[in-house]
């Protein structure tokens, strides 16, 4: 089991960022690994809102070895694979998001079709001026090759396990469903999250009503995955954070984040944590890239997280039409991160 | 020189830089405050060979904000492995111009010694898009917008869709030459190279009449309402100059209007203030006199000569042994009438016609 927060840094005061590990800091990236729709996106911006961090949007970078790869990857995928990538590329390289400099990052990534995708992301990171990198791309968790690809390019990278409660998971995805449906089709991966790793959604997009849906056996197996991999990652380099603590107690567990990374956790640096609306990427981009990130947030990027009631594993699942409750193995794996 | 060195001398302005940028500002707050805009978008020469190219590309080259390149052939291929094995199977030296062009923006001169060095900074390389390499030139002559005329670019449809991918805000100025003064030029080439002249000295380099040279003169194209197929070994190059520009005509309707324009290159050379400031304007670098009258002394180009032992073309040959501009050699032809190279008083094919027509000529 990964370490938590409070256990692992338990000793870092508001002083402890030395600058031997500062350095160390500076040059090793953060990966953020959680489900899609578990506010993944607002935590990489809060982070990325810190002087010392810088967070990316969704490059999916790591889903192929090299830049031709992730291309075709981007041609056949169901969603705006290539958007974060694009806004990333157009900010850092041209300086802002717009068309020209999207269509400007188009041109300056093609140039690169035989980079590592590593590579690209290292590059992309320099041009940061020293900040750390974060990145969170909802895609990691469903690829174990992706995870242990981050791996094997930055071993000494450090990963952030960000869980949510698997009732809130859930109830929040279905809503999502929901409202999509009223607006059209709702989207393919929506559907296919909710009803992993059983019954496909429609290809067309068509909420279907079947029970497949029950969120949480994605909530399960994705988490499974990301702790399958971080077994394999040294101690030191991973943390579990639970998106609730976020909103439960946002300062003294941003400092927490911080004092681990070995960054600043001074009340500026941690207030600044809290404007996650300040990211460039917390917005539409433009008509080329438009996403990047989960939309949700991209359409309201203010500090806002799950609920602050306390939700419990032990009582009937509002998604199930027969008023099931949650496997055991879910229960189990939840008290493992700490609900109850 | 062992290393690399920085291109000294460059005289451009930043304003030349700029990517242009028109869409809507970000509204967030970015705390990466540098923008790195690293090197102007290149402005790529469209043209069918013996199209006045070569003297053109030499001309806006001579522009304070430009940095005109010999025949890099670059965008024929994706990769560099590619190009190189490319360039051993073709018959004319492919090579010649990057390798100038490496040693001269990298090394600082071209001789022996430094081509030397640019045929290893190029194998060192062989892993990387073609288009990597370019930026690498173009990274070098910063601020000066790169200009490259390969004319194998227009070849192909992909290479000149490749050259769009890889910069998608380049410019692009389709070149064009009558069809008849292209043809008679494309004659003219055929009989001088085989001179005995070319088969000496420092001109062994261009060789005989290289296969590139006589596909041209006998393009192989069917024309329409033929109903047998033509005998291809028939000397006849319109029909080169035909397909060769149409694929720019039809490469050219997937870009955005305000990237390209065409330039008659008859035009171009009997009034040269008037149809280079047109082109300083449209790309929007200084059009003022000091300007114009750079870009009227072609010759000043340091690829505007034969280059030393083992790259020492890179261009037309005519060009390098007479790069002057001449601009009172106006051409005057005629789309009706009699080609000299065809028996039987035939004239241009009725598609060369049109299309020369939709060119502006008569």
């Amino acid at each position: 089991m990964i370490t938590e927060l409070d256990g692992l840094i338990a000793e870092a005061t508001a002083e402890t960022h030395e600058p031997v590990r500062q350095a160390l800091a500076s040059v090793q990236p953060i990966f953020i690994l959680a489900l899609p729709r578990s506010h993944s996106a607002v935590v990489c911006a809060m982070l990325g809102q810190h002087p010392q961090m810088y967070g990316f949007p969704e490059t999916n970078l790591f889903c192929a070895p090299t830049m031709e790869k992730w291309r075709e990857m981007c041609d056949t995928s169901r969603f705006h694979m290539a958007d974060g990538l694009l806004r990333a590329a157009g900010q850092l390289l041209y300086g802002e998001q717009t068309e020209a400099s999207v269509k400007a990052a188009e041109g300056w990534l093609s140039r690169r079709s035989h980079f590592t995708t590593s590579l690209i992301f290292e590059t992309l990171a320099e041009m940061t001026g020293g900040l750390v990198p974060v990145e969170s791309s909802s895609t990691l968790v469903s690829r174990p090759a992706a995870l242990l690809r981050i791996l094997q390019m930055f071993p000494l990278a450090r990963f952030i396990h960000v869980v949510q409660h698997p009732r809130g998971f859930g109830e929040f995805l279905m809503k999502r469903i929901h409202e999509a449906a009223k607006q059209g089709p709702v989207p393919h991966w929506m559907l296919n999250l909710a009803s992993l790793p059983g019954v496909s959604a429609s290809d067309d997009g068509t909420p279907h009503r079947e029970p497949g849906f029950d969120p949480q056996r994605a909530w399960y197996v994705l988490n499974v995955n990301a702790c399958e991999f971080l077994k394999q990652v040294p101690d030191d380099q991973k943390v579990l954070l639970r998106v609730e603590d976020l909103s439960w107690e946002p300062l003294p567990t941003f400092g927490r984040i911080a004092g681990w990374l070995g960054l600043r956790t001074d009340q500026e640096a941690i207030e600044a944590m809290t404007h996650p609306e300040r990211s460039p990427y917390a917005c539409l981009g433009p008509p080329r890239a438009r996403f990047g990130n989960d939309s949700s947030f991209l359409l309201n990027p203010e500090f806002g997280l799950p609920p602050t009631e306390a939700q419990t594993l032990d009582g009937p699942l509002s998604w199930s039409p027969g008023a099931k409750e949650f496997l055991p193995k879910v229960s189990e794996l939840a008290r493992r991160f700490g609900y109850q | 020189m062992a290393f690399p060195m920085a291109r000294s001398g460059q005289t451009g302005t930043a304003e030349a830089d700029a990517v242009p940028l028109d869409g809507v500002k970000p509204r967030r707050r970015e705390k990466v405050s540098a923008a790195p805009i690293q090197f102007s978008d290149p402005l790529l020469i469209l043209s069918a060979p013996r199209s006045f190219s070569s003297v053109v590309c030499a001309m806006l080259g001579q522009h304070p904000q430009m940095y005109g390149l010999p025949e890099t052939h670059l965008f024929a291929d994706e990769m560099m492995d590619r190009w190189l094995d490319r360039s051993s199977r073709e018959t004319y030296r492919m090579t010649h111009g990057l390798l100038r062009t490496v040693a001269e923006l990298f090394y600082g001169e071209q001789t022996i010694e430094s081509v030397r060095h640019a045929r290893g900074w190029l194998t060192r390389r062989t892993s990387s898009t073609t288009g990597l390499v370019f930026e690498e030139l173009a990274l070098q002559a910063s601020p000066a917008i790169l200009v490259d005329k390969s004319p194998s670019t227009v070849y192909s449809l992909a290479a000149m869709e490749r050259a769009h991918r890889f910069f998608p805000q380049a410019r692009f100025i389709h070149l064009v030459r009558h069809p008849r003064g292209q043809c008679h030029s494309v004659l003219k080439l055929i009989k001088e190279l085989a001179k005995p002249e070319y088969q000496r000295g420092r001109e062994r380099e261009v060789g005989a009449v290289p296969a590139w040279l006589t596909d041209l003169a006998s393009f192989s194209y069917s024309p329409q309402g033929y109903e047998d197929k033509p005998d291809h070994a028939d000397v006849d190059p319109q029909r080169g100059w035909y397909v060769l520009n149409r694929n720019i005509v039809e490469f050219l309707k997937s870009v955005p209007a305000h990237q390209w324009i065409t330039i008659r290159g008859e035009e171009l050379l009997t009034e040269p203030d008037l149809g280079l400031a047109a082109i300083a304007a449209w790309l929007g670098v200084r059009g003022d006199r000091e300007a114009l009258e750079l870009m009227k002394h072609p010759e000043q180009s340091p690829y505007a000569c034969f280059g030393p032992p083992g790259a020492g073309i890179g261009n037309d040959i005519f060009f390098l042994k007479d790069p002057v501009l001449h601009p009172g050699r106006a051409e005057h032809h005629s789309l009706e009438g009699s080609a000299a190279w065809l028996d039987e008083g035939r004239g241009l094919l009725p598609e060369v016609k049109e299309l020369a027509q939709r060119l502006g000529y008569q």
